[in-house]
């Protein structure tokens, strides 16, 4: 993993979400560069210029939905296949099948602790990073 | 012959025949010169026997030496050639000066008759009438019986002793009073004479078809009476008891049919191809305040003031043979003002020229209708309440969740730095609990308030729209000087409602008009009303940042945002949810018009008032 370290957009409207989900990147030690989009327009206005390795999308957003930005970014060239990770509050099980479906590449719902979040930004590392072959 | 003798002789009703010896005639009366045929001009016996056959003088010898009571059948000549038999009695007269003659009695006719034989055939047709079961009878210009037959008597029962050659009509007439063949009539009474008199009217009314009167129990009688050429009256006397009994019956059965109409608890109606009306039953007519036989007679048009309603059944020629049967609903406002529903159908009932005419049933569906409604809006706010729940577990899994999962980090986060004795972080760690437990707080009230608001209102009242928009103004004072906004108002219209939720609807429409400028902008608001195709419109428009039509399906849904940023355009998302349950609740819709830019423009369409134009008069109208 020399050259240039892995860019994951996180798109997600809640502030204090972000926050969790950087720091529990940055305690467990991975290397991924965070930028953060805070409406589904924004995500995509910079996903349409900008190359990210990862998605980590919200569902419910003002606006456009995370659902619908999905479906936005599987219709283009540049992010047909980037990797895309649902990470919401919703366990509901119509949201889960809807976002793969829609060509979502893994769902977790948001935790409810800081082991939870860590958990979660080790697992991602350890899958997306170490041990899946990017597109 | 004496003068008695003579005048008896000339006048007798029989035809008589004075011969000599050899049957020549010699004399003979009138009734045997119409027998004869002598009675015209230039007619007289011939000179020889008037009886045929050979040796006349020999059958006279024998027949009158058998005695004057018998009578024996003899072949006459008659004037033309012809021969006829007759029956007669043979009387020698004993004083002729030259020799022997003859009186012939002529009696019946046996055969060969011709033209000539009135008399003789009297007889016969006398018989004939007996076996009529008509009462027969002839009486003259003095209104005296002159000939009668059997049953014409034995109709009479006890008073038939009355009834003989000479006695008067009038006479009669009061026998049969006398002995009750009149039921119910006294002998004496006006009553009674007032049928002698009818009797003697109805005789002298000749020609007339005759008139029908009970006689004898249980009888009824139609008397005709026609008059001869000689100036006679024939009297016809007919039973027609059966007649009357079938009438009765069919009369009995039409009253049956009748009350059956009566009965039913639909109104019944009957035009014909140029909609007059010819049956009414009492339903429909006391419907329209009249009398049915006010009704009758009328046109349609009179009481279809419904224009609906005229072209669908009134208009004859609407209906086909393949397709007689039409029906429809219609509303009237009945007279304290409620609605009344009426399902008419109308089968239409053809002869060759078309319509001939339409039987129309109308059944009062009021209640049905009313019933029907209930179960419609149950449907509805059925249908509402699960969707509301389906947002509301949507709202837990999502909006409510996420202050609840801040809080529980930031605890978390607090309790371990705690532990681990840092506490710069704390106060901001604070912070953010209360701010979540605040989020949290806002949520909950803004679905509290959501979920009070009832399906349907239960007293809907006429609401001023104008008040209603002014008393939400009133609460939106300091929004209003706030945002430097100016709201104009147009005259508004009353609508059925609640007007607290009307307020409430107008507060949210107009606070995110205010709110929803653009950024540095004194907001403008328009409010006015139109009228819609479906109903009243109320409408609100702003020129603010608008709304992008790609959310417009979502707007309306519980806690929906479409702006991010909490400190900009607050709110937790039920506002338009909020109103469209209140518009709802008055079986309104909302709708945003995406046509219009820029800014937003809500339009609340208010059901239109079910009040009927005019005074309709109910029934088929």
């Amino acid at each position: 993993m020399a050259g240039s370290p892995r860019k994951l957009i996180v798109v997600d409207d809640d502030p204090v979400d972000v926050r969790f989900v950087m720091r529990a990147f940055s305690d467990a030690g991975s290397p991924v560069e965070i930028v953060h989009a805070a409406d589904a327009d924004i995500a995509s206005d910079r996903l349409d210029r900008e190359a990210f390795d990862y998605i980590l999308l919200d569902i419910n957003m003002p606006g456009t939905s995370g659902m619908d930005l999905l479906k936005r970014l599987r219709g283009r060239a540049r992010t047909a296949v980037t990797p895309v990770i649902m990470l919401s509050s919703s366990a509901s099980m119509v949201d889960v099948s809807r976002a793969y479906e829609n060509g979502a590449n893994a769902y977790a719902v948001k935790p409810s602790t800081r082991s939870g979040y860590r958990e979660f930004a080790e697992g991602f590392t350890r899958f997306w990073v170490d041990v899946a072959v990017s597109p | 012959m004496t003068g008695f003798a003579e005048v008896l002789y000339e006048n007798l009703p029989f035809p008589v025949l004075i011969v000599d010896a050899q049957a020549r005639v010699v004399s003979h009366n009138v009734a045997a010169a119409r027998t004869f045929g002598w009675n015209r001009e230039d007619r007289a016996p011939l000179a020889l026997s008037v009886i045929d056959g050979g040796d006349p003088a020999a059958l006279l010898a024998r027949h009158a030496a058998e005695g004057r009571e018998n009578a024996h059948a003899f072949a006459f000549r008659h004037e033309n050639g012809s021969i006829f038999e007759a029956s007669s009695h043979v009387i020698a007269l004993p004083d002729a000066p030259d020799g022997a003659r003859y009186a012939l009695l002529l009696r019946s006719l046996l055969s060969g008759g011709s033209h000539g034989e009135q008399i003789l055939l009297g007889q016969r047709i006398a018989a004939a009438l007996d076996t009529m079961t008509e009462g027969f009878a002839i009486f003259d210009a003095e209104e005296r019986l002159v000939m009668f037959n059997r049953s014409y008597k034995e109709r009479c029962g006890p008073a038939r002793d009355a009834v003989r050659v000479g006695a008067t009509l009038e006479s009669i007439t009061r026998a049969n009073i006398r002995v009750g063949m009149f039921p119910g009539l006294v002998e004496g009474t006006p009553e009674a004479e007032a049928m002698v008199q009818s009797r003697l009217q109805s005789h002298r009314n000749t020609g007339s078809g005759g008139a029908v009167f009970e006689f004898g129990p249980d009888r009824w009688i139609r008397g005709e009476s026609h008059v001869a050429e000689t100036g006679d009256i024939v009297a016809m006397r007919v039973d027609v008891s059966e007649l009357k009994r079938a009438e009765a019956a069919l009369e009995a059965r039409r009253r049956e049919y009748f009350s059956l109409l009566q009965i039913l608890p639909d109104m019944i109606l009957r035009f014909d191809r140029n909609l007059v009306i010819r049956f009414a039953n009492d339903k429909f007519a006391s419907r329209v305040g009249m009398r049915a036989e006010e009704v009758i007679g009328r046109s349609l048009a009179e009481f279809a003031n419904n224009p609906e309603q005229r072209a669908q059944l009134a208009q004859v020629t609407r209906y086909t043979r393949e397709e007689p049967v039409r029906s429809q609903e219609i509303c009237t406002e009945g007279p304290n003002g409620e609605e009344i529903w009426v399902l008419w159908t109308a089968v239409a009932i053809f002869d060759e020229e078309g319509v001939a005419e339409v039987v129309s049933v109308g059944r009062d569906i009021t209640e049905a209708k009313r019933q029907q409604r209930q179960v419609e809006a149950q449907t509805s706010e059925l249908r509402r309440k699960n969707e509301a729940l389906d947002q509301f577990t949507a709202t837990v899994s999502h909006d409510l969740k996420a202050p609840l999962r801040h809080l529980s980090m930031f605890a978390e986060m607090i309790s371990e730095d705690l532990h681990r004795g840092e506490f710069e972080e704390l106060p901001h760690y604070a912070d953010h609990v209360r701010k979540s437990a605040a989020r949290m707080r806002r949520i909950i009230d803004s679905l509290l308030e959501f979920s009070q608001i009832a399906y349907r209102i239960a007293t809907p009242k006429p609401v001023a729209l104008s008040g209603v928009v002014r008393d939400a103004l009133a609460l939106l004072e300091g929004h209003v000087e706030e945002s430097g906004g100016r709201v104009d108002i147009q005259p508004l219209p009353e609508v059925m409602g609640d007007p607290e939720l009307l307020k409430r609807l107008a507060q949210n429409l107009i606070g995110n008009a205010l709110k929803y400028c653009r950024p540095g902008e004194a907001p403008s608001v328009r409010i006015y009303s139109r009228q819609g195709l479906q109903g009243i419109d109320l409408v609100v428009e702003d020129d603010g940042i608008g709304i992008d039509p790609q959310h417009v399906g979502r707007i309306f849904e519980v806690f929906q945002r479409l702006h991010r940023d909490e400190t900009v355009y607050q709110g937790t998302g039920v506002g338009l949810a909020l109103a469209r349950r209140i518009v709802e609740s008055h079986n309104g819709v909302i709708a945003l018009d995406t046509s219009y830019a820029p800014g937003a423009r809500f339009v609340v369409t208010f059901p239109q008032p079910m009040k009927p134009k005019g005074s309709d008069r109910g029934g088929f109208a």
